[in-house]
């Protein structure tokens, strides 16, 4: 570690955290449906999308419709997509003619794209067409919608008491990408093109390079894909190496960029929960769980990797830092991005559950390997779009039914009174998380066509597999690596981990929220449990390690902690 | 506390033995199934049974004693479980027998409508029967006395031997089957029919035959099922990466993995802890009608508190002598205790008590000499005529005694005018003294606060308790004694509705509020409050309307009742956290022994250095197990409980139970390491 790459880590979150702060103020004004600078130009299209879809803008729904209108505009968007894809050699911007792309990958693609998750088993400059490649921008500025709607209605659910309706979620949807989305990854697109990401309809540019040899580069709307896709915490890149190939990544300044555009709208969620719920201090309290969680990950990421392989030092290479030699484990890494800039990255696309990589996680260090695990296993780190922010309160609920009691009165979570259906539905989706990891990932280990992927031999094995399905439930999309995923069973149980590990909590969170928008509030006393300050921050950080690490410590145990012992030791497994 | 004839200490011989014998009875699946935690746990301890036997009949003795052992340990967590509930129970059942002692079959004295008395077994009375009770009988049912007055013995009930007044309408009119007539005859209306009566319901409340799961207990128990279930799919899924890397794990260990992660210490004494805090309940003589008013109990956000009889003795006493200009005090005593010799009220005994601290010593009067004059409503006054010293002494309301003044040409004494002002307007009462002419002065009257019960507002303050007096008083009085006594609100003039009112009020700001009553008129708000504490001296209404009972009809035991509540659910919420931190330590011993032979590299996560592999995993069996029998005294006594506010508490209690729920199993199971490997049982 040295302490510019320190520095640098400290400097890229500092600034997000800063950014974030304005921006949840308009966050909460858009979805407080109040006055913003932006009316004026917005008001228009929006109206007229309105009037186009025949949308009452004022009509509020009852948690169930607000669900189930959701739910429907994400299979219906899930259905064109899956068509476009599979029949994209009849459809227009296929230059290169390449053929429909088969059942199998296109059922996973398509999940995955309507999920957040963008999980790809293919290269995307490789198979699919500008028209396919447009369909799936349009699902991440959807996708990111979808999840940050559903954090808006159990928001409500807090905010309002002895009430029926959580908001309209055509008027929710409209305004997070008119206001959000579509201004943003405007404004970002713009600078990742003047940074040199391609912007174009054509794709394939063939060039003389400075050796004098002829080269086909692939090329496309890249700019734009790249700004909301990491906007909406998507992840799913153009080109198959995502961020670790220059024309999305041209340069350390775009990768600092990039985590700036993963993070920040994140961390704003949780400043607009403060704002909406009117408890800034509660909020800020969670705003320091996950970042306390965010900093010890990239901490042990960061001197992992700056520390290197005791292995290669053995064999007599030089893994020490200095001015001349990054030092530490660049197995994978971009030279001109550095190990701290990587660390960083590698950590912010798994707690913000992005999943675009700039590096090959397959080749970091075990424990950092196993600390990219957790924080896709605790899926809270700030989170995705909504997403990060729903799983937090879910474990907030959990926490408070369990200490809350120690105060001496039947647990409430802000004012409400947390009871067995509201526990049921939490737990339900602590349960679910845990469930879709783990029973498809034991699946795959005993059979021959999960089996037949894995490259490497003992516990890294294991970690691929075991990486594969965390990413796919907690939606994060970013891969080991190491393992083929493009295979009719990979390509078919991820697509169903995907598809539960998305809608199942989110169907308990948004029930949740029904079952809480209901109730009285209660005023707080100075009887009433703390739901701010050191006590509640070490109560929420206790429940979920204790819970995250109960679940899946067996599992971590024998993959990249068994790995680290067993390189500790000089073993090797082949 | 009054002698409880009913109560039963927990550990005596009787009730351990009856424990123990249903610890096994309750094996039976049947009843193992309510309790979903436990029940895995047995599922658990019949498969390593069958692989033992398994293994017996094979003649494979590889392992036996390690698998011997884990077996009898997971049995013992079972059993152990069972006799948490049992002893719990226990002691209700026995207090229930007390109980039923008491209810022997009387013969009634019913009265048909053409007036002549009929004896007939008292069960055979049915709900409106009329029935007569004189000395020395007992009275066949519950009941309205609709005639006459009688002192009754209650003690069967409230275990209070002083006997009590009952008397035909007002709020002293209900009386208890099994309840014992001392003297006088009374006419009684019987309001329930046979089995249904106030004792038979107490007998099922105490013996907890009736008992129900309460919301937040249904709700912690579906947490524990999930977590359960959550542990069974981590388990599960071990033994698919175990086969990946060519390993072969006994399905005992799996069972014993399970059951060392799934909440037992919290399963087995969930409900132990809340029978005994019902438990807590009668020990201080309150009856709850459910487990939930227990529960409300700790959720009160507001004290509905009478003055009179909760906060204050509801008498007025005498607390100091103001003399006229030219009188000495001692004077102002003197005729002060004279005229109040004969006044056998509250206030006139505390007049002549409070004359005694003046060195006047209690007197007997030639009678006569003497005539005492009664206190009329027309006259507004009281007192004695000492017929051959002529002193017409008299003492009453200030206008009342001016009056009488100037009747017998004398002046009035403007300054006493003053003074009497004065104390009204601090709330309290005047009363003028004066012998013939002369106004000698005023007495100072005042309502007195019960000594402590400032401290006790003020703890409950301190816990975000908001208390509310409520008094009949005009609003000078009120506030003097509100002041006093320290409470946050204050209801003056209030009319018996006043009282629904504001628990309306308070419950629709989302407050739960609690109070006591006894009249008929408290009944709807008894009713409407989300703990109604009805006064065993109370109507047969209040005590229907109400969800407890205090038997010792002691008003300012509401906030016993409160602090009970919220006992009952920080034991739960401690205890519950324990049981989930234990799950670390067990991890840390149970992983790197199961996983050795597959991979020997995590051994440096045997942190606590334990021996061997079985010995590590039999640690933590045995350490589970034995947990729950070193935690049964805290689960019925509860957790230590002080008021203060919710941070402090919570502090207290994570250190304790959070943290000390990591750091004590590493302990525990280390020494139970090091005691197995001292045996060689291994």
């Amino acid at each position: 570690m040295t302490f510019t790459g320190i520095l640098q880590i400290i400097a890229v979150l500092l600034i997000m955290v800063l950014a974030a702060v304005p921006l949840s103020r308009y966050l909460a004004h858009i979805f407080k449906y109040e006055p913003t600078f932006l009316d004026k130009l917005i008001n228009p299209f929006e109206n007229l999308t309105f009037r186009f879809l025949n949308v009452k803008k004022e009509e509020e729904m009852t948690w169930t419709t607000y669900l189930k209108i959701g739910l429907v505009i994400n299979f219906l968007m899930l259905a064109v997509v899956f068509l476009i894809l599979r029949f994209q050699n009849y459809l227009p911007f296929n230059q290169m003619h390449y053929p429909g792309i088969p059942w199998a990958l296109d059922f996973n693609t398509a999940i995955s794209f309507i999920t957040n998750t963008n999980w790809q088993n293919y290269g995307g400059e490789e198979v699919m067409s500008n028209f396919s490649q447009m369909a799936l921008v349009f699902l991440q500025f959807t996708s990111a919608a979808t999840g940050l709607v559903f954090a808006i209605a159990f928001i409500r659910g807090i905010v309002r008491h002895e009430a029926k309706y959580v908001g309209n979620i055509y008027t929710d949807y409209i305004k997070a990408i008119y206001r959000i989305f579509i201004p943003l990854a405007v404004i970002f697109a713009i600078i990742m093109l003047s940074q040199g990401a391609p912007q174009t309809f054509t794709m394939q540019k063939k060039v003389v390079n400075i050796t004098g040899t002829k080269q086909t580069l692939s090329v496309g709307p890249v700019a734009s894909m790249v700004s909301i896709e990491n906007l909406g915490t998507n992840g799913g890149g153009f080109y198959d190496a995502n961020a670790a190939q220059p024309y999305e990544n041209p340069n350390p300044f775009t990768n600092a960029l990039t985590i700036f555009m993963m993070g920040t709208i994140p961390i704003a969620l949780f400043f607009m929960y403060g704002i909406m719920i009117d408890d800034k201090k509660h909020a800020w309290t969670l705003f320091w769980v996950a970042s306390t969680l965010l900093v010890v990950c990239i901490a042990v990421i960061y001197s992992q990797e700056a520390h290197g392989n005791p292995f290669l030092a053995h064999l007599g290479a030089n893994i020490k830092a200095s001015k001349y030699n990054p030092g530490g484990n660049m197995e994978g890494k971009q030279e001109h991005i550095g190990i701290a800039q990587t660390s960083l990255f590698a950590s912010a696309t798994t707690a913000f559950t992005t999943g675009n990589v700039d590096s090959a996680h397959d080749s970091f260090m075990p424990l950092s390997g196993m600390i990219l695990l957790a924080e896709m296993m605790l899926n809270l780190i700030f989170g995705g779009k909504g997403v990060g922010l729903l799983n937090m309160l879910t474990m907030v609920i959990i926490g408070v039914f369990i200490a809350g009691l120690m105060v001496g009165r039947t647990p409430e979570f802000l004012g409400k009174k947390i009871g067995a259906k509201e526990v049921t539905l939490a737990t339900l989706a602590m349960f679910a998380h845990a469930f879709i990891i783990l029973v498809p990932f034991g699946i795959a280990l005993s059979t021959a066509g999960g089996l037949a992927g894995i490259f490497n031999p003992g516990p890294h094995g294991l970690s691929e597999v075991l990486y594969a399905f965390t990413s796919s439930v907690a939606n994060n999309g970013s891969a080991f690596a190491g393992l083929d995923g493009n295979t009719v069973f990979y390509n078919v149980i991820l697509g169903f981990t995907i598809f539960f590990g998305r809608y199942v909590p989110i169907i308990c969170q948004v029930a949740i929220a029904g079952a809480l928008i209901k109730k009285k509030r209660i005023p707080e006393s100075a009887g009433t449990f703390p739901e701010h300050g050191f006590l509640f921050y070490s109560v929420v950080l206790g429940t979920i390690i204790l819970i995250g690490a109960l679940t899946f410590f067996p599992a971590l145990a024998l993959g990249p902690i068994a790995e680290h012992f067993a390189m500790v030791k000089g073993h090797l497994f082949y | 506390m009054s002698n409880k004839a009913y109560y039963v200490s927990a550990f005596n011989k009787k009730i351990l033995k009856t424990a123990i014998i249903e610890s096994f009875r309750k094996l039976n699946p049947k009843a193992m199934i309510k309790n979903p935690v436990m029940f895995v746990v047995e599922i658990g301890s019949v498969i390593t049974t069958a692989i033992l036997f398994k293994n017996l009949f094979l003649h494979d003795f590889k392992y036996m004693l390690f698998i011997v052992q884990i077996t009898l340990w997971l049995w013992f967590t079972v059993i152990f479980a069972n006799f948490a509930e049992s002893i719990s129970e226990g002691r209700g059942k026995a207090q229930a027998e007390t109980l039923r002692k008491s209810k022997t079959e009387v013969i009634a004295r019913l009265l048909k409508t053409d007036g002549k008395e009929e004896k007939i077994k008292a069960s055979m009375l049915r709900k409106g029967d009329i029935v007569v009770c004189e000395t020395n009988d007992i009275i066949p049912g519950d009941g309205d006395v609709i005639e006459g007055i009688a002192s009754v013995d209650e003690s069967a009930i409230t275990g209070e031997s002083a006997p009590v007044i009952r008397e035909s309408g007002g709020d002293r009119s209900a009386v208890t089957g099994g309840t014992k007539v001392l003297s006088d005859k009374i006419t009684v209306k019987i309001t329930s029919n046979p089995g249904e009566g106030f004792i038979d319901k107490m007998i099922s409340l105490v013996e907890g035959a009736s008992r129900q799961k309460t919301p937040n207990e249904i709700a912690l128990n579906i947490l524990l099922v999930m977590f359960t279930a959550l542990f069974l799919v981590v388990v599960v899924t071990i033994e698919p990466m175990v086969a990946y890397f060519h390993g072969h794990i006994s399905p005992v260990i799996y069972v014993a993995l399970l059951v060392c992660l799934i909440p037992t210490t919290i399963g087995a004494l969930l409900s132990a802890i809340g029978i005994s805090g019902m438990d807590r309940l009668v020990k201080h003589n309150v009856i709850a009608m459910s487990g939930k008013a227990v529960e409300a109990a700790g959720d009160v956000n507001t004290l509905l508190l009478d003055k009179t009889g909760t906060i204050t003795f509801g008498n007025r006493m005498a607390v100091s002598f103001i003399p006229a200009e030219e009188v000495n005090v001692n004077e102002l005593a003197d005729y002060a205790q004279l005229s109040s010799i004969s006044d056998e009220t509250p206030e006139g005994r505390s007049i002549v008590a409070l004359a005694k601290k003046y060195g006047l010593r209690g007197r007997h009067l030639d009678e006569n000499n003497i005539k005492f004059v009664p206190f009329s409503a027309m006259t507004r006054m009281s007192g004695v005529d000492i017929l051959d010293k002529k002193e017409n002494i008299r003492k009453g309301a200030v206008e009342a005694i001016s009056n009488y003044v100037v009747q017998n040409n004398g002046a009035v004494d403007k300054k006493l005018i003053e003074a009497a002002a004065n104390i009204s307007k601090q709330g309290g009462t005047p009363l003028a003294v004066a012998v013939n002419s002369r106004m000698l002065g005023i007495i100072h009257l005042k309502d007195v606060v019960k000594g402590g019960i400032k401290e006790r507002i003020n703890s409950l303050r301190k816990i975000g308790i908001k208390t509310i007096m409520i008094t009949g008083d005009n609003p000078l009085t009120a506030k003097a004694i509100a002041d006093e006594a320290g409470v946050d609100e204050f209801v003056s003039e209030a009319t018996p509705e006043t009282k629904m009112t504001i628990i309306k009020k308070e419950q629709s700001l989302g407050k739960l509020v609690a109070m006591t009553g006894d009249g008929t008129n408290d009944a709807p708000a008894l009713a409407q409050a989300d703990v109604g504490v009805a006064m065993n001296t109370g109507t047969m209404a209040a005590k229907e309307a109400g969800n407890m009972i205090d038997l010792d009809s002691n008003p300012t035991k509401l906030i016993e009742i409160v602090e009970t509540g919220k006992q009952l659910l920080i034991t739960r919420g401690s205890l519950t956290t324990f049981s989930i931190a234990n799950d670390l330590a067990k991890y840390f011993a149970i992983i790197p022994a199961m996983f050795a032979p597959i991979m020997p590299w995590l051994a440096p996560l045997n942190i606590m250095g334990l021996s061997s592999p079985q010995s590590a995993i039999l640690s933590a069996v045995i350490f589970n197990a034995v947990i729950i029998i070193i935690l049964i005294p805290l689960a019925l006594r509860g957790v230590k409980y002080r008021p203060a506010k919710a941070s402090n508490i919570l502090t207290r209690n994570l250190l304790i139970y959070g943290l000390g729920g990591v750091i004590a199993p590493f302990i525990g199971i280390k020494l139970i390491d090091m005691l197995i490997t001292y045996l060689h049982i291994i």
